[in-house]
């Protein structure tokens, strides 16, 4: 994930960018680097790495009990490497998303702008395959107090277009609700679950029109909050637009709570 | 005119017109795109079939303001694009093609008469990157989608869907009803959309084997 590919919705073409732009920011913060500098985004697992040449890199995010060779890695501290590593990282234990970052250029083609994934001639990493990150320059071992992720997320909304066609009950169940984050959330969108909200009122469909990443579209299986990578259209009914960042929420293992702090728009 | 204007979150204004599919309609969100994409301060505009989403940097309610006042003349919009594309109709380009002409009561080549004879406006771009929702459909063609979606539908695969048609430039989930697949690809090499909203498409039949005609595909080229 770098910088996404901003201000292309008109094309169809998502934003992108980190999920946790934060966590990615502060890995290339640590290095030196431009913050939408390109990371690894590891959703639930961290996977194995292997590193070979001479260079500095930096983890952020989720919890992943790092190793590099078997020795534990903290997180949020800048380590050297020389020669060949392995650099292993497991299932996420608190937060849901690492970041790994390597000091120097990400020598990978940009389209649109960017290395994501999402368009044609983009890079699509396969295991066994690799490439060059090149830097000819040092940095300084810089380190910072890793973050620990909250198990419940609170996000402050304002209405979005279509809330005034829920009633009553349903406008109170979503301020009241602690809504449970679903497995099949992804960076399109963070899926949740309620016990108590009755089934959806009968919503119209909507012609397609124009949604954002943090608007929440309620749809016939409960509310979904559009992440970086959501279309730019849809057509189901958008509910709330979330004000705050979705850098927390997209920290939140499946199965952690949600709550919507529903404010009117100043 | 739009006829409504909601907020959108502190940095966005929601401008809405009558909520119809109509050539006229969104030849005037059209123009209020056209118009308000080259303002300092509107940061990207994103418009649908009877819709259009405005961000801007700051001041929200300012824009509010202005955007009450704020008649564009839909007289000014030049005409569309017009792309000529080649579809391979049928078999396994277009698995859907016989039930598709079976629910209209129609033969397959009725079908493939009826698609590649008329143009289609571009509503809008949607869904994926470079897709295209194209309209109307003739009635006769009107279908539902699929109950439940494929996993992947190639590239260039053409599909149907209620009044619509449009053609998915990637591979990706999708539930509309596959007539055929276009073998030019709808985003450039360098990740442009071919198609833009007020553009016009004209689908032809190719067969299966068939090489690309050079004057087509010359402008094709990134």
């Amino acid at each position: 994930m770098d910088g996404g590919r901003p201000y292309l919705r008109r094309e169809a073409i998502p934003g992108g960018g980190a999920a946790d732009p934060s966590a990615a920011r502060s890995a290339n913060h640590l290095l030196g680097q431009a913050e939408t500098h390109p990371t690894l985004e590891l959703p639930l697992r961290g996977g194995v790495w292997h590193l070979s040449g001479t260079g500095f890199i930096a983890i952020t995010g989720a919890d992943m009990q790092w190793t590099l060779d078997g020795a534990e890695l903290p997180r949020g501290r800048v380590t050297p490497v020389a020669g060949q590593h392995a650099l292993c990282g497991g299932l996420a234990r608190n937060g849901c998303r690492g970041y790994l970052a390597v000091r120097g250029n990400w020598v990978l083609p940009r389209v649109r702008g960017s290395v994501e994934p999402g368009l044609p001639g983009v890079y699509v990493a396969t295991e066994g395959d690799g490439w060059a990150v090149i830097s000819e320059s040092s940095c300084a071992l810089r380190s910072e107090q890793p973050v620990t992720y909250a198990e419940e997320v609170s996000l402050n909304c304002v209405p979005g277009p279509e809330y005034e066609l829920l009633d009553r009950e349903r406008r109170n169940m979503l301020s009241d609700e602690r809504f449970v984050l679903l497995p099949d959330s992804d960076r399109q969108g963070l899926r949740l679950g309620c016990q108590t909200m009755p089934p959806a009122q009968r919503l119209p469909t909507l012609l397609s029109a124009a949604v954002l990443p943090g608007t929440v579209q309620l749809t016939p299986s409960g509310p979904i909050v559009l992440g970086p990578d959501a279309q730019t259209v849809g057509g189901y009914p958008r509910i709330l637009q979330v004000v705050d960042t979705l850098d927390a929420i997209y920290q939140l293992l499946p199965g952690g709570r949600v709550r919507f702090i529903v404010n009117p728009l100043r | 005119m739009p006829r409504r204007i909601q907020d959108f979150g502190p940095l966005a204004l929601l401008l809405e017109w009558e909520q119809r599919i109509d050539p006229a309609i969104n030849h005037s969100v059209l123009a209020y795109t056209r118009y308000l994409e080259s303002q300092d301060g509107v940061v990207e505009c994103i418009p649908g079939y009877a819709s259009l989403l405005v961000r801007v940097s700051r001041e929200r309610t300012r824009w509010k303001e202005l955007l009450y006042d704020l008649r564009v003349p839909v007289a000014e919009s030049p005409p569309g694009v017009l792309h000529r594309l080649p579809v391979r109709y049928g078999g396994s380009f277009g698995p859907d093609l016989a039930s598709v002409a079976r629910h209209a009561g129609l033969t397959e080549r009725e079908v493939i008469d009826l698609h590649t004879g008329q143009d289609y406006r571009v509503y809008l771009l949607g869904f994926r990157p470079g897709f295209g929702f194209l309209g109307s459909l003739p009635a006769q063609l009107e279908v539902a989608r699929h109950g439940t979606p494929r996993a992947r539908v190639p590239a260039g695969s053409v599909g149907l869907a209620g009044r619509q048609t449009g053609v998915y430039p990637l591979d990706s989930p999708g539930g509309w009803q596959l007539i055929g697949n276009c073998p030019l690809p709808l985003l450039t090499a360098s990740g442009n959309a071919r198609l833009a909203p007020g553009d016009r498409v004209r689908f032809y039949a190719i067969d299966a084997d068939a090489r690309l005609d050079g004057e087509n595909h010359a402008s094709w080229t990134d």
